[in-house]
């Protein structure tokens, strides 16, 4: 049985310990920029992590608009700057991007570990 | 130069220079952080006795050492100047993020000179750092500027700290907003950046904090987490934050109501506390790296005010729109909220100037006449929220308020002084501190003035059974008595200055409680963060010689000990009703507790004015030299 990480939006507090385990996992470094699961946060209601899959060199070109609980969500907006097409997150000296590859083996990634309300959590998939 | 420690941004406003400069190891060495290095730059850049609001005054804010890492809660960032609210060094600090993006690009202190000729922000993006004008954002409200700027910038995720009206309106206490809810809240540090024409800063760092050894500083900051999310207070202040405590203050009957005039029951605090405000709680929130999300998320579905909707609402804001003010309706508290973040101004000043005011309007010192029509009625809560927009736009009576409780009344005359608890020039908590002794000594000497952060001592707000199984006995922490309290204050306005310095929330700190993360933790993630080999000791040298070289500062402006007793009701007139009727403030113990503590300081017992032999002692000498050259300084002691 393979693993995934399940995320529960509703129990997020938005601390980014899991961005900084991360970041420090791939890179050895803190940084937002260097990690592979980001934080997203509307300033209303809705705070949500995303972990980002392996991308392409493909640029974006949808445009759609998510609704969760009441808010609807420009979700252009919400996810720019990690859009892999952004030179900010791609890890800057290879050009190389940075994307979730379940650390630890057998899969114990670091964000879940980090992780101090159990927003993140490591389930069978 | 420390290569782990970031550079300073220095601009200046009137040219429009700006310039990346390394800290030297010196300043790093002795001041290691945060309020540390403001502090030391404020000592040698600011001219005591300048006008705070005029071009001369310099604006510092520096984030810690630890900023931008794991370690928990080192998102603050720490803001100084000279105060518009009191003329003597005011400082204030900020959490939620904008600490850690400064560092992610590369920068550990800003420092602004001058003024600029028209509205500007400040655009860190990175190594691009740029002036941006302002003009079509001045005038606006905190949450237009910020979404506007994210907008204009094209960065959704860029973090600001911007001022609002009240800041362009030079409110003596106008604050600095992080982002739209967060605020560094004291001493007028939004006033300072309007009078340099500065509406915002918006940074965007997209690189990297380094550690000088990795592994270490991991496990070390693992074990700090765990630490917190063990410790006694977490279970508790992880749901509730800083508002759980508020009807404990009314159990112990020092939740003050109608200036303190009465103290509020634990029923009347229940609708305005936690209590109250958990309906309209929708999630827990917290700053960058912590693990404690005190602070939450929220939305008002009921009432007039249904519909609106933000975050935080602390023990600090809720007391000065409810309680002190006779207003036991919650829904206006958040709805205040949200006005004094947008127009960015200090709510306890904001309250404690209303406090006042409405007492003035209560006991017939000022009438309709001199409100422009207005009633100040306890309890009227359209009115206190119609006095925040009158005051940020210094409108009528609004802009008699705007200076501060205290000059407003100095204005009025007719003895209206007496009404406004003050030291230093700056109000005071909205709890009523006299029956708690410790704590009213640690308004006494904060450096800043009335303010609760630096010193108060958490022991006092233990029931007896509760510091018999902490501290071994009932004694310690007394609420009740002077003695033992000078050193008390001090320890814990050390360990409060260690938060300062690493720039580590202080409710994660020893500060906050016993059991949470103390002076060795933070040093041993320091030393693995930067490559040094700091001890305990050491650390607490930098922390008392920061404590130091600030009331250094604030004598060469004129302060000594006739200025560490806080006037007004609080410390002239006994508690007029609840469990601790009668109690008071006995100006005679205080006196003694006080040169108690400049003893333990090393301060002179008859000035208050740090000693040479103490300045030495700290590496101070040059300060020493100064006071002496000025006469501050007693010759031969």
């Amino acid at each position: 049985m393979s693993k995934r990480i399940k995320i529960d939006g509703s129990l997020c507090v938005g601390c980014g310990i899991c961005e900084l385990a991360c970041s420090f996992n791939k890179v050895g470094e803190f940084g937002r920029s260097r990690s592979a699961i980001r934080v997203f946060d509307n300033e209303e209601n809705d705070i949500f992590p995303v972990i980002i899959g392996q991308f392409t060199d493909v640029e974006c070109t949808a445009k759609v608009d998510v609704v969760i609980g009441k808010h609807e969500l420009d979700w252009c907006t919400m996810c720019r700057e990690s859009c892999p097409a952004k030179a900010a997150f791609k890890e800057l000296k290879n050009t190389a991007g940075i994307y979730c590859n379940m650390c630890g083996n057998p899969p114990d990634p670091q964000c879940v570990q980090w992780c101090p309300t159990g927003a993140l959590m490591l389930v069978e998939s | 130069m420390n290569q782990y420690i970031g550079k300073m941004l220095r601009v200046d406003l009137s040219t429009g220079e700006i310039s990346k400069e390394a800290l030297d190891d010196e300043l790093v060495q002795n001041y290691i952080g945060g309020r540390g290095f403001n502090s030391r730059l404020a000592y040698n850049e600011i001219k005591p006795g300048i006008d705070p609001l005029s071009p001369e005054n310099v604006l510092l804010m520096a984030a810690g050492p630890l900023g931008g890492t794991i370690a928990p809660a080192s998102n603050r960032l720490s803001i100084a100047a000279l105060s518009p609210q009191t003329g003597i060094l005011g400082y204030a600090n900020v959490g939620d993020s904008f600490a850690p993006s400064l560092r992610w690009a590369g920068y550990e202190q800003m420092v602004f000179t001058g003024k600029s000729p028209e509205p500007v922000y400040l655009w860190i993006d990175d190594d691009k750092v740029e002036l941006r004008t302002a003009k079509h954002l001045w005038g606006k409200g905190v949450h237009e500027t910020v979404h506007q700027i994210r907008k204009e910038l094209e960065s959704p995720e860029a973090t600001l700290l911007s001022i609002g009206p009240a800041g362009e309106n030079l409110v003596r206490f106008a604050c600095v907003v992080g982002n739209l809810h967060r605020a560094a809240g004291r001493c007028g540090m939004g006033a300072v950046m309007g009078s340099k024409n500065l509406k915002s800063i918006a940074v965007r760092g997209t690189g990297t904090v380094k550690v000088a050894r990795p592994q270490e500083f991991m496990k070390l900051a693992k074990a700090a987490h765990h630490k917190v999310k063990n410790s006694v207070l977490y279970p508790e202040f992880s749901i509730k934050g800083t508002s759980g405590m508020f009807v404990g203050h009314a159990r112990m009957g020092i939740a003050s109501v109608w200036n303190h005039q009465r103290v509020a029951t634990v029923e009347e605090i229940s609708k305005v506390g936690y209590e109250g405000q958990s309906q309209y709680f929708t999630r827990s929130l917290a700053c960058y790296s912590c693990s404690m999300h005190c602070s939450h998320r929220w939305a008002i579905s009921d009432g007039p005010y249904a519909g609106e909707k933000g975050s935080g609402m602390e023990y600090g804001v809720s007391v000065f729109l409810t309680s002190i003010l006779g207003n036991f309706y919650v829904p206006s508290a958040f709805k205040g909220l949200n006005l004094v973040n947008d127009y960015g101004m200090d709510t306890t000043e904001f309250g404690c100037a209303l406090a006042a005011a409405f007492e003035w309007y209560q006991k017939g010192i000022i009438t309709k006449e001199d409100t422009g029509g207005m009633a100040l009625e306890w309890g009227n809560y359209e009115t206190i929220l119609d006095l925040i927009g009158k005051i940020a736009r210094r409108e009528g009576f609004g802009d008699l308020l705007a200076e501060g409780a205290i000059r407003a009344a100095k204005v009025i005359g007719k003895g209206a002084e007496k009404f406004v608890t003050d030291c230093k020039g700056l109000s005071t908590h909205g709890a009523d501190m006299r029956s708690v002794k410790g704590t009213i000594l640690s308004l006494g000497i904060c450096n800043k003035g009335a303010d609760v952060m630096d010193a108060a001592p958490a022991a006092e707000f233990l029931s007896p059974e509760e510091r018999k199984h902490m501290f071994g006995s009932a004694d310690y922490g007394d609420p009740s008595k002077y003695t033992g309290k000078a050193r008390l204050v001090f320890d814990k306005g050390i360990d409060g200055m260690i938060g300062d310095i690493f720039q580590i929330c202080k409710f994660n700190t020893s500060w906050a409680w016993p059991g949470m993360l103390d002076a060795n933790e933070l040093v041993d993630m320091y030393n693995a963060a930067v490559c040094t080999s700091m001890t305990k000791e050491d650390v607490m040298m930098v922390a008392e010689r920061i404590h130091t070289l600030e009331r250094a500062f604030q004598a060469r402006s004129g302060i000594t000990k006739k200025d560490d007793f806080i006037k007004g009701p609080m410390t002239e007139e006994p508690v007029a009703d609840g469990p601790l009727k009668g109690e008071h403030v006995d100006p005679e113990k205080y006196r003694e507790a006080l040169e108690e503590y400049y003893e333990v300081a090393g301060w002179d017992k008859e000035t208050g004015v740090p000693t040479r032999a103490k300045l030495e002692k700290l590496g101070l000498g040059f300060v020493a030299d100064d006071l002496e050259r000025e006469g501050k300084l007693l010759v031969f002691r």
